[in-house]
Order: C-alpha cells, then structure tokens, then sequence
C-alpha cells in the first residue's frame, strides 16, 4: 500500500532537521503577518475589556453567537490529534508515520486557542480565572460542580496536557540527534529538553511504553472532551440543544473536522519544507479513506439529531428546525453548510484519483472545514433565537460584528503561528517513527510475484 | 500480534482442505440435537401463534417476545458485521471467526417473521412521537420491508462468502446440494475479484442496512410506545449494544465450534485477543450511550423525562438496569483491562458469556417497560409499571427462538466447514516466519 | 400550585427563622396592556432607559415586559396582555448552570443573583426558558439630571453581568427590618414591590404563600389558575389566572360546526 522509496537514516536526519537549523525568508515574513492578525486580535480583546460585550452581535435571548461557535469549532479541530496518533498507533496502520506530530501539534495548539474563547466572552474574563480555579481563596465558595461550564475547563486542560505530554514522549528521540548534530545554544537546548536520551535498550523500550500507555489512557479523554463541550448545550432545557445525541455527533464532527484539518495541513508542510520523500499521495488517500468512514458516521448522526428532534413532534422543536431550514438567514447557511459539509467532500473522496491529488485534496478538505464551522452556528444559534412561543422575540438574525469576524480570524492565525513555530523549533516530522518504519519493510514472494509486507509487532 | 496459523501448526493448504471437508457430515448424537431443537422451536412457534391469534392481547403480554426478538437481532445478526470489519481492515487475526459470524446471520429467518407478527401487535401509530409523521401503514410496510433486506443481505453474505468451500465440497466429495449452490464457480481471477469486492460491498451493506434496521427496531418497538421519551441517541444506543453483542456471540460460538468441531488448528488465541480489543471498545461505548442518554433527562428534571427514567432505569426496573449495567459494562471492563486475560481463549469467552447475558437483560428491560406503558398517545407516562416475571408461554417463545436458531446453524454446517476454508488457505499463503536481528518474526503481507 | 419554602431548621434555612414564600397572582383578565408596571419597575430598580436602538439590537432590559398576543382578523381584532416577569421557580432552570454559584435559591423562596459574583457567562439567560434574564451589554449611563432619579435603596449594576427581577427585594427586606424594628407581624399587603404598587386594576397581587390568609392564596383559588411554562416542572411561585372571554360560548359552538 505505500510507495517505498529507500530512505537512508542520514538523508532522513537532514531533511527533516534541516528547517530547525536554516531559517528562509519566508518565516519571517509568515511570522510577522500572522503576528500582525494575531495582534488585531488582542486589541480586539481590549478594546471588549474597555467597552464591553456591546461590540459583538449579542441580543438579549442570543447570548452565545460566533465566539462560542469559534469555540466549539476548534476544540473540534483539536481531535486531530488523538485520532491519527493515538488510534491509528494502536491499530498499527503504517500510513500514519509522517502524520502523527504535526496532528498532535495541531493539536495543542487548536486546543490552547479554543480554550481562550470561553474567556473572552464572558462579561467580565478578569474574575473568572481566579473563580473558575477549584480553590475557595477563603471565600468558602468552591466553583459550581453542577454546572457544565465547570466540567469544560477540566476536560480541555486535561486533555491539552495529556497531548503536551504526548508530543515530548515522542520528540524525545528526535531531540536527541538534533541534539548531536548542532552547536551552540541549540545544543543547550536541545541538550536541556532531550533528557539525556542515548538511545539504548532500556530507554528506547521505556520511550515506547510511554508513548503506548498515553496512547491507550489519551483515548478516553478524546471522546469526553468535545461530549463535555457538547453537554455546555445538551444540559440546557432550550428546545434544540436539549438533545441527549450531541455528545457522539459533536465527536464524531470533531474527528471530521480535525481530520480534514490535518490533511489540510499535510498539503501545506509537504508544500513549504519539500517533504516529497515523505508525504506521500498514498497517505492522502489513507487519509481520504478514514475520512470517508468519518464522514459518513456523521451524517448518520447528523440525521439521527435531526430526524429524531422532529419526530418528537414537539411543537418547539419542530420550531427550531423549522428555522434552521427554511427561515433567513438559515435558509442559505444550511444548504451551503451540507453542502461543503458533506456533499462535496463525499462526492470528491470516493474516487481513488482524486484522494491521491494532493491540490484537490488541499482545497475540499478546507471547504469541508467551513462546513463543519458552519454547522455548529446552525446548531448553535438558532435554538437561542426562538426558545419558547412569546411574542417579543421577534426570532432576531443574529448581525455579526466586525471585532467577531476578527477574532475568529485571529484564532486562526495564533493556531497558524504556533504550528510554524513548533516546526521552526522541531522537526514536524517524526524521524524515529520514519526510520522505524522503513526498518519494518519486507518483501514476500507469493507464487511469482513479490508481494510487500511488514512485520508484525 | 502474530498470524495465526503458524503458531498452532504448519499446515498445507491442501491438508486444511481435506481435513474440514472430511467433517461435514454429522450423526448420532448430531442428528438427536437436531431432532430436539426442531421440537423446541416448534413449540415456540405454536406458542407464538396462540398468542397472536383469537383476540389480540394487551401489550404487555408481548414484551418477553419482542425482547427475544431485539435481543437475537442485537447478537446473532449483528455478528456478521465483525466479519465485514475483519475483511474490510484486513485483519488476518479475524479469519477463524469470520465464517462462525456469517453463519450466526441465519438468525434472520427467525427474526423476520417474529418481527413482522409482532409490528401487527402494535397499538395505534397515528400522533405517536415516531418519524414516520402518520404516513400510510406506517411503521408495519417500511420495518417489514426493512427487516426483509436485511435477512436477505445476511443470506446473500453466507452464500457468497461460502461459495469456494461449496466448490471445494463439490469438487472433492461430489455433493449435489454444494454443486447446485455454488453455481459453477472455478477460480479464475476474475471470479476471485467479483468475490472479493463483492463481499466488501455487501459488508458495507449490511452495516448501514443494520444500523438502519435498528434505529427503527429501537424507536417504533420501544420509543413510540412511552409517552415523553425524547431521545435522539436511544437508537445509536441500540446499535452500539448490538455491535458489542454480536462480538460476544461470535466469540461464544466460536468456543464452542473448536470445542465440538475439533477445530484446534484452525482457531488459536489470535482471533480471541483481536476480539477481545473490540469487545473492551464496545463496553466503553456501551457506557458512553448509556451515560448519554441518562445525564440530560436526569439534569434538565422536566417532569416527562423523570418519568422516563423512572420507567425505564430507576423505578421497578432498576433490578434489570443494575445488572444489565454490571455485566455490559462494569465487569468487561474490570476483566478485559488486564492483558492476560485479553490474550486468552477463555477470559474473551468468558466475559462474552456475561456480555450475552447483560444484553439479553437490557433488552427485557427496554421492551418490558415499554409494552407494558404502551398505550393511548399521551405526553407523560401516568403509572409506572411493575416488572412481570416471565410465564410458561414467555418462556417457550424464548427458547423456541433460541433452538430455531441453533437448529438453522447445526443444519447449515452440514453443508459449509466450520471455518472460511478459502481465507485460512489466503492467510497461509500470505504470511512467513522469518530472522530478523536476534529474533523470529511473522511477515505478513499487504498486497495493494 | 407553587409549594413551601424550607422549613426552619434545613440547609438553606439553618437559623431556623419563620421563613416567607414570596408570590404573586397576575390577573390577565384584569390587565390593561397600559404598561405603568413597565415604567414602575424601571424606575424603582434603575433599570436604564431603553431608546429605539436598544430595541432595534433587541437588548432593551424589561425586567417584566407586557407580551401581546392578537386574536382575530380585522375588524374584531383583540388583544391578550401577559406581563412576564420572573417566576422565581423554586425549581429553577437557571441556578445549576451558573460555574460561580452567581444564583442561589433563598430561604424566603427568591431566586436571588448575586451581581457582585457574576461574570458574565449567560449561560444562566440562554437556558430560562422565559427570557426574563438581561445582560449588561455596556455600561448604563443616565445623562444629566436624570442621574438624580436613581433609587438609593437599589444598586446600579455595571457592564459585564446579568439582572433580573428581584420581586423588589430592597423593599421585602425594608418590610422586614420594619418588622423586627417594631415588633409588630408583616400583614398581608404590607410589602408591595412597584409593578404591584402602580397597577390601576390591580391585575398583580404580591403576598405570601405561607400566609393561609393572604389575599394570593384566596385569588389562588380561582379556576382560572394556570402556571406560564408549567410543564416544565420548574415550579415558578407566580400564578396567572386565565382571561375570562365572554363569547367562550358562541366560539366554541362556532368550531364545531
């Protein structure tokens, strides 16, 4: 199933470390744009502090909108992660070997930039660290347990550790020979973080243990974080989130869309460090495949939520769908939702040609993204706009404000950012699991033909 | 993990042929099995029809035979499904089960007619919280026709999948009923990748088909029938329990196949530990729904969804719900978390014995409740009503459904080995030992 | 029915003092629709004043609004007044969901918000189901003089956080002092909150549940009861009586036929 290509370990050392040592132009120039959103946005921030909420779209019955949306979408994306690493390391699907940092990182990151927007929404953010902790500071009030909001934090500050711990259990070794291969305040560094790895017996068996343990405990805490962040919605009595299949369909969106992020993001490494040897078309279309399964597990979720919430025949309920699909502004954002949602990723995924075009698979895995955004604002919003049959509700569009739209894009360039400078820093690709695997690589020879084949571990 | 055969033995394909074709034929103590499994599900049927016919009987009468029925569609005909999965990944470890889990999908002809008299015993459909939205002869065409494919997909996949042991039957011992059923087969490459695709497409089939079937199984012959119950997860809850059940009784019969059917060669610990992972998975998911389903009623307290709970978890059916959760869940857990017990033939086994017992528990509890509540449409459940104990008659359509199920099996492996003959030959063909570094390693191969 | 507050001696009422339950009879047969409980509320509990924009970005605060509902086509159109306020629900959806214990439930039976303690989350707003929870969006401003028509008894909230009807707790708790004060009981009718206090056919009637005698629980009676959202079992303390409509009769043999 993969091309092989003879890959020696020294060819493999200088070019997955190669941009940890050079730094082009275009880092920099990344950097300072990115820095720049990233920068609009923390003014953004304040300008909130000082002003208050009054700048964002809020109403009085919509009081969570695209902030929370954004929330939602990138934990969702942050289950990238666990799944390529975490999963396809326990089934032992050998496609997964160049994909598996550069998921967790996305990872930590998607996950750091999430856990932000609960923050910054709120009414007043500066109380709420120091409330929100689970420490009375002589007060005698502990954080409210009942309440969902109080599970959020634990879940995401778990899981955002668990993944931290993830990542360094398996750079360990690849800090090791950037280690030995540099000088100076990067061989202090490298030295510092490497924790003395030399690559023997015992220690490359406790690296592998460790990595196996957090692989098997990381698994629980993937499917609780984003059923926790579902349960900010399912908890509530609201016609429309009062839904007790969230939990799954949130997850199994999260897999979309942090899977279609990571061949996103696949297209773009493979692009801009020149890892031709290494990412290959045929894990563009391992990664179709999964996302075939994942796409379709979703819609069957997707209409289980739906089908299920109508036949209820619960007049409000049947309410809220009947505005999510007919009425303005839903009335477009659904159909485009499900369309580049679902629709144009399936209609393109099933061809095997097509999953090997690295272009194409670049651009529908990114539409899918906006499709998945989209769908948590349909879930999202319209339940708030028209809970209940009273008169002055009037059923509001929800107007999006500018500081909105540049917060969301600031999410997106802090993630940005902080992937290229984990790749300034480290090596995205991990090049232990590269050599390990082209150690593995056997042939058999089956009547007259030489089949290949891998040892089984 | 290692490949199978060649830690039990080394043996040529050849060999494996003319060893399991030898055993198809079965007497004496086979044909008395048989003879009094007939007489059981007979009995069973009768009982059933008794039921049906003069005068209808109040739901409730019922609830034992549609647990039966939702608990042999959650294990026996959710077996092939972990067939389809082993095939789809390529799991070499899952060869020895695939034909035991096949086969257990014979339970469809047992399922569909009980399935179809009991959509008659429905009470009124029309205002009832159900996604058919009262139109015509709803539910009973639309599941009818459902249950109908499915069992008719679970037939077309044991013939498929059986046809080159049909061959192999005809060729080496001149039977006419494997001559006619395997159509002339010769194994041309051509024939060989209509097969193979062939029984991928029918797999994918049969999971989205299943799920399907029981999302309805799930709501028309429980959620419509209990006023107040909302939930949009209870069918996925189905669906996952069933998954977690047709692994468990794949895992039992095949038990039970190497004991019986001598099959030590063929059946070592590999497809037991593979299993095992998916069956740890399952009860993890089995938890996960049950808590889903569970937290929103219980946080939100409206009045229609406590009773709901009441009814259905906490009330006169906790009894049910405790166990079915300590054998679902709790004790799969505790056991299959210790890898020696995963890596064994008897520890899987075992906790698939409780798994089978858990599910059948869960299923009484559902339907029980639910057609013992069912009644005129309403928005809250009024009375909450206490568990029956099974009568004489319950317990004949139980057992009754049971031995016609074992019956159809006993019969069909009068004409198919025990094991894929085809795919244990494949797997042998497809793997080697070999020296690398210190040690000796199985080799498999991944031909694109 | 509403039911009792705790009884002295529990968790939430541990000194065991003789406990009220606060409540109200809103007589929708009596309401005029002329909004005097609107403007009585707003200036009694400095809620800022609401211009057509604060309309227009739907975020006017009402702590109890007067929803109409039209009945019939023109010419025999009428129009059926609700005053919403907040239902005090002894079983209240929003007191769970808030992560800083903002909401607590009082021994008087109030559902209390603690402005200080709030953050801001609206998680409380999103999940009552009666939309009577306002957030602070910006800070509230009274241009000059209007500064000078503040209420002293009643705090000005600032921006960041959620209010809500408070049944005119400042003055529940002035009757309260006055009692003790003065050793005298609190006779029914003594505490009045302003929505209460300005409406001129006295469609709402204050009192207390506990209080056999009080005039809410003679009014209580009437068949006409309902409670606004009741099946949603959050067990609110306030009780609507239904509008008498007195072509019930000629209506309903109408739809028959």
């Amino acid at each position: 199933m993969q091309e092989r290509r003879e890959l020696s370990p020294t060819k493999i050392n200088q070019d997955l470390l190669r941009f940890a040592f050079h730094t082009p132009l275009w880092f920099w120039i990344a950097a300072i744009v990115l820095g720049c959103i990233f920068g609009a946005g923390l003014v953004s921030f304040i300008l909130m502090l000082i002003f208050g909420l009054t700048l964002l779209g809020y109403t009085n019955i919509q009081l969570w909108g695209i902030l929370i949306t954004n929330f939602v979408f990138w934990v969702g994306i942050s289950h990238a992660g666990v799944m390529i690493s975490a999963i396809l390391r326990l089934t032992q699907a050998e496609w997964r070997r160049p994909v598996t940092r550069a998921a967790e990182v996305l990872t930590v990151f998607a996950l750091a930039t999430a856990a932000t927007f609960p923050l910054i929404h709120t009414g007043r953010p500066w109380r709420v660290p120091y409330w929100v902790f689970p420490y009375d500071f002589g007060r005698g009030i502990f954080p409210d347990v009942r309440s969902a909001l109080i599970w959020d934090p634990s879940a995401i500050f778990t899981y955002l550790s668990s993944s931290a711990m993830f990542i360094y259990v398996a750079l360990v070794p690849d800090l090791a020979i950037a280690r030995d291969q540099s000088t100076g305040w990067r061989r202090q560094l490298y030295g510092l973080l490497a924790l003395g790895f030399r690559g023997t017996a015992r220690q490359w068996k406790l690296q592998t243990i460790a990595g196996i343990l957090l692989s098997g405990l990381i698994l629980p805490v993937f499917v609780s974080v984003h059923s926790i962040v579902s349960w900010d919605f399912a908890m509530a009595i609201t016609p429309g989130w009062h839904s007790s299949t969230f939990p799954p369909y949130f997850v199994i969106g999260a897999v979309h869309s942090g899977v279609s992020a990571v061949a996103t993001l696949m297209a773009i490494l493979r692009w801009i460090f020149h890892l031709e040897d290494y990412i290959t078309p045929d894990h563009f279309d391992a990664l179709g495949r999964l996302l075939l399964v994942v796409v379709n597990t979703w819609l069957f979720f997707f209409l289980l939520d739906m089908v299920f919430g109508i036949g209820t025949r619960d007049p409000n309920e049947l309410a809220i769908w009947e505005l999510r699909i007919f009425q303005q502004p839903f009335n477009v954002l659904f159909p485009v939702f499900f369309i580049t949602g679902y629709i144009i990723p399936m209609g393109f995924w099933v061809f095997k040609k097509v999953r090997r075009n690295i272009k194409i698979m670049f651009w529908t895995s990114l539409i899918a993204n906006v499709g998945m955004w989209l769908e948590r604002y349909i879930i999202i919003v319209p339940a708030v706009s028209d809970k209940r049959p009273f008169t002055f509700t009037w059923i509001p569009v929800y107007q999006v404000q500018p500081i909105e739209v540049i917060l969301v894009l600031a999410s997106f360039a802090l993630v940005s950012l902080g992937v290229l400078l984990f790749a300034k820093f480290f090596p995205i690709i991990p090049l232990f699991d590269i050599k390990e695997g082209q150690v593995l690589k056997q042939e058999i020879q089956v009547g007259r033909v030489r089949v290949p084949g891998i040892i089984r571990e | 993990m290692t490949e199978t055969a060649h830690h039990h033995t080394v043996h040529t394909p050849a060999e494996a042929t003319r060893d399991l074709l030898n055993r198809l034929t079965v007497t004496g103590g086979g044909l008395l099995a048989i003879i009094l499994l007939a007489i059981l599900a007979v009995a069973g049927a009768v009982r059933l029809i008794l039921l049906a016919m003069p005068e209808p009987e109040p739901p409730t009468s019922w609830g034992y035979a549609v647990a039966i029925l939702a608990f042999l569609m959650s294990t026996a005909q959710a077996a092939p499904i972990l067939a389809f999965a082993t095939r789809l990944a390529k799991g070499y470890w899952g060869i020895p089960l695939r034909r035991a889990a096949d086969l257990l999908g014979l339970s469809g002809l047992v399922t569909t007619p009980l399935f179809i008299i009991i959509l008659f015993q429905l009470p009124d459909f029309h205002g009832r919280t159900s996604t058919w939205n009262d139109w015509p002869y709803a539910p009973h065409l639309y599941d009818a026709v459902a249950i109908c494919l499915l069992t008719i997909t679970n037939l077309a996949i044991i013939w498929l999948t059986s046809v080159p042991d049909l061959a192999a039957a005809r060729d080496t011992r001149g039977s006419r009923l494997a001559s006619f059923l395997a159509m002339g087969w010769t194994g041309t490459k051509r024939r060989w990748n209509i097969l193979t695709t062939g029984t991928i497409l029918l797999g994918s089939f049969y999971l989205m088909w299943f799920v399907y079937v029981h999302m309805y199984l799930a709501s028309d012959l429980a959620m419509a029938l209990v006023p107040g119950w909302h939930s949009s997860i209870f069918p996925a809850y189905h669906a996952v329990s069933s998954l977690q059940a047709g692994a468990a009784a794949t895992l039992l019969t095949l038990l039970i196949l190497r004991r019986l059917a001598g099959l030590e060669r063929y059946v070592g610990v590999d497809p037991f530990w593979g299993a095992s992972k998916l069956l740890l998975g399952t009860s993890l998911l089995f938890f996960y729904f049950t808590w889903s389903e569970f937290i929103p009623m219980w946080y939100g307290r409206l009045p229609y969804e406590m009773n709901v709970l009441g009814v259905l978890m906490f009330g006169p059916f906790l009894p049910l719900f405790g166990l079915s959760f300590v054998l679902n869940f709790v004790l799969p857990f505790a056991l299959l978390i210790w890898n020696p017990i995963r890596k064994s033939i008897m520890g899987p086994t075992f906790v698939a014995m409780l798994i089978l017992t858990g599910n059948f528990i869960d299923r009484v509890r559902i339907y029980l409740s639910s057609w013992s509540v069912a009644g005129p449409v309403g928005m809250s459940i009024e009375v909450w009503p206490p568990i029956r104990p099974p009568a004489l008659g319950d317990l004949a359509i139980i057992v009754g459904a049971l031995s016609a199920l074992m019956l159809l099996y006993l019969l069909a492996l009068r004409v198919v080995p025990p094991v894929s003959l085809w795919e244990h030959k494949s797997a042998l063909l497809l793997t080697v030992e070999r020296r690398f570094i210190k040690t000796e390693v199985a080799v498999v191969a991944k031909p694109r | 029915m509403a039911e009792v507050a705790p009884a002295p001696g529990t968790v939430q009422n541990p000194a065991g003092e003789e406990t009220h339950q606060w409540g109200m009879v809103i007589d929708i047969d009596r309401c005029t629709g002329c909004q005097a409980c609107v403007i009585a509320c707003q200036s009694e509990n400095n809620i800022p004043i609401n211009d057509e924009r604060s309309f227009v970005q739907h975020r006017a605060k009402e702590w109890i609004r007067i929803e109409r509902y039209w009945e019939g086509t023109f010419p025999n159109v009428k129009a059926r007044f609700l005053p919403v306020l907040c239902q005090h629900c002894q079983n209240a959806p929003c007191e769970p969901v808030c992560p800083v214990y903002a909401i607590y439930h009082s021994s008087d039976g109030l559902n209390v918000q603690v402005y200080n303690r709030c953050v801001g989350t609206r998680y409380c707003g999103n999940n009552c189901q009666w939309n009577v929870r306002f957030f602070n969006f910006s800070e509230n401003e009274w241009p000059e003089p209007l500064g000078s028509q503040l209420n002293p008894d009643v705090t000005v909230r600032t921006k960041g956080l959620i209010e809500k009807c408070t049944f005119c707790i400042h003055r529940i708790q002035r009757g309260k002092r006055t009692e003790k004060r003065n050793g005298q009981p609190l006779r029914d009718g003594d505490i009045q909150p302003a929505c209460a206090q300005a409406c001129p056919s006295d469609a709402i009637v204050f009192g207390d549940w506990k209080d056999s005698n009080s005039r809410i629980n003679r009014l209580a009676r009437d068949p006409r009861h309902y409670e606004l959202l009741g099946e949603l079992g959050a067990e609110p303390v306030v009780v609507y009586l239904k509008k008498v409509d007195p072509n019930a009769v000629e209506t309903a043999a109408a739809q028959r036929h």
